[in-house]
């Protein structure tokens, strides 16, 4: 009896379905194609592995966003992606404490000016350019395609 | 007649005797039974032990599996797994081509039932998902509890299946939901080939 009943759920659970899935901000049918603008660092020279933040967002959105086309130019794309960054520090007692906290403020609008979406990020870390990079991370998170696997 | 007076007589006179002699007789002791020693034994080989193994998710449409590695002392145990996962069918978006993550877990079991042959567990912990195939950023999260038989083919190896289920998880994580939205029982089979030294 307990052995029938210990197949039985195997056999019920056996190839059970496990599926990840997401659903993207926007409808990626419809905006295809991004100009990023924006992204600075505030006057502070920053460089992430060569990189602008405003590449490396560049290069973000290109490798895992739902957009087909990301540009550096304003030519005929379907939105406008406008990040701002803020960096905000809190000094501890000693230098190894001090903590930097970086907003990324965004704004995806047509380019007749409608907005899309908007949204906000942000990091805290101790190292200013690690910040910088996992804000911009969330910015490319935010626009993760939809899925289902 | 007078034969079985006399004997009856001498019956009865000897039963006195020999009911003092049975009273004088040194007791023997009670030999221990080879029964009620194996159960106050300790019934498995490993009271305590490291352990190891590999584990295969059985899940539609996604190979997934690794190695879970713990110990236990006594009936209580703790795990550390680590998984990967692929896709075995095509993504039709293209978000990944075929790799999809991995799944990291910690577990607190009991081992409730133990023999020398076989052992059931039952245990809880908690299951990341972290989809790096996706984007780094993207970890899913769950709450699983879990009942595991294993049988000890040998001392130091055995066979496993396991069934767990979340209590628990992120909404983009949908247990016993096919792509296409088909719902089943969503309990999870692995299946665990293991070790213990």
């Amino acid at each position: 009896m307990r052995r029938g009943l210990f197949i039985a759920a195997l056999a019920a659970t056996a190839c059970t379905p496990l599926t990840f899935s997401n659903t993207a901000p926007i409808d990626f049918e419809r905006y295809r194609s991004v100009y990023v603008e924006g992204a600075e660092g505030g006057g502070i020279d920053i460089n992430l592995a060569g990189l602008s933040p405003r590449e490396y967002l560049i290069e973000g959105l290109r490798e895992d966003s739902g957009f087909r086309r990301v540009e550096r130019g304003p030519g005929d794309v379907d939105v406008h992606l406008r990040v701002s960054l803020f960096i905000d520090l809190d000094r501890g007692f000693d230098r190894e404490d001090d903590e930097y906290t970086v907003t990324a403020d965004f704004e995806l609008y047509t380019p007749d000016g409608t907005l899309v979406d908007r949204g906000s990020v942000y990091d805290e870390d101790e190292d200013l350019y690690e910040a910088v990079e996992d804000a911009l991370d969330e910015v490319v998170h935010h626009y993760l395609p939809s899925y289902r696997l | 007649m007078r034969t079985s007076i006399l004997l009856m007589l001498a019956v009865l006179l000897c039963a006195p005797l020999d009911a003092d002699a049975r009273r004088r007789r040194p007791k023997k002791k009670p030999k221990p039974r080879p029964a009620a020693a194996a159960q106050s034994a300790p019934s498995d080989v490993y009271d305590s032990a490291f352990s190891y193994g590999l584990d295969v998710f059985m899940v539609q449409g996604k190979a997934m599996g690794g190695i879970r590695l713990g110990g236990y002392k006594g009936s209580i145990g703790l795990d550390l797994a680590a998984d990967l996962i692929w896709l075995t069918e095509d993504d039709p978006n293209e978000v990944v081509d075929s790799f999809v993550g991995a799944l990291l877990g910690l577990y607190l079991y009991g081992r409730v039932v133990r023999t020398r042959s076989a052992e059931l567990r039952v245990g809880t912990g908690v299951d990341v998902y972290p989809l790096f195939g996706i984007n780094a950023d993207e970890v899913l999260y769950s709450w699983p509890v879990f009942a595991e038989a294993r049988y000890w083919l040998t001392t130091q190896w055995g066979i496993g299946a396991q069934v767990r289920f979340n209590l628990l998880h992120s909404d983009a994580l949908e247990p016993g939901v096919a792509r296409d939205g088909q719902e089943s029982i969503p309990l999870m089979l692995i299946l665990t080939l293991g070790g213990r030294s």
